[in-house]
């Protein structure tokens, strides 16, 4: 089931935990807004042809990235994801999982679209 | 300041790492295993690197090959085992670290990063860094 609370995230605190300057974190977050775009734009080709050694690769990186950058639902929904393809699950249930991934990045995505 | 190699192919990573360093090292950050074996050999000739962070899950050339690499180039230069340039992996799959001690790897490094970790596992290896 999709969330429907909006993006949230506290650059302060964020930045304290990862020992980052908040302006440099604010400049990565940018930067994987517009990663994680083409990404998705990527598996919604890739998936159709059940293409699953390109989307397990996705599906890794944007976990490692959105993990590090403390992108908490986006990190979540990507893990569920990817192991539901790790484990060679079948595709009516792989894609539910991607349209709820799909809807946690784009509240990030749209928010960075803004800053 | 520690002399450090940042190896991954995904660019938020590379330049997070660096940052979270920033006070500690001086750090390089290259995206795949060719350039950083071009890193390596230069800074043969130069300062060596104190520590190489080597993400697994690479393109072409993964981190265990590059590990593979680096190790049977000491051993060629007659560098003995356990003296060589200090390497810990990093990935978000815990499976691989076992294939990674075998090839010569020091530690690993859980994604998501933890900076506490980060520091622990470097000052571990290292020493405490100097100004």
């Amino acid at each position: 089931m999709t969330n429907t609370d909006p993006f949230s995230y506290d650059l302060n605190v964020v930045s304290q935990e990862l020992h980052v300057r908040p302006e440099i974190l604010s400049r990565l977050l940018k930067s994987f807004s517009v990663t994680l775009a083409q990404k998705i734009a990527q598996l919604d080709e890739a998936l159709p042809k059940n293409d699953i050694v390109l989307v397990r690769a996705i599906m890794h990186e944007v976990k490692g990235t959105s993990g590090n950058l403390r992108l908490k639902d986006v990190y979540q929904t990507a893990d569920v994801m990817h192991v539901a393809v790790k484990a060679s699950e079948p595709m009516e249930k792989v894609k539910p999982l991607f349209d709820t991934f799909r809807a946690e990045s784009y509240k990030f995505i749209d928010h960075f679209k803004n800053v | 300041m520690w002399k450090i190699l940042i190896v991954d192919d995904n660019y938020e990573n590379r330049e997070l790492i660096a940052e979270i360093l920033r006070d500690v090292a001086k750090c390089d950050a290259v995206a795949n295993a060719k350039d950083a074996i071009d890193k390596y050999n230069t800074s043969l000739k130069e300062k060596p690197y104190d520590l190489i962070l080597l993400d697994i899950e690479m393109p072409e050339i993964n981190g265990l090959e590059l590990l593979r690499k680096i190790r049977q180039s000491e051993e060629a230069a007659d560098i003995p085992l356990g003296e060589g340039v200090a390497i810990i992996m990093v990935t978000a799959h815990k499976k691989p670290f076992l294939d990674a001690f075998y090839q010569g790897c020091n530690d690993y490094l859980i994604k998501p990063i933890d900076p506490q970790k980060l520091f622990q596992k470097i000052e571990k290896k290292l020493g405490k860094p100097t100004k």
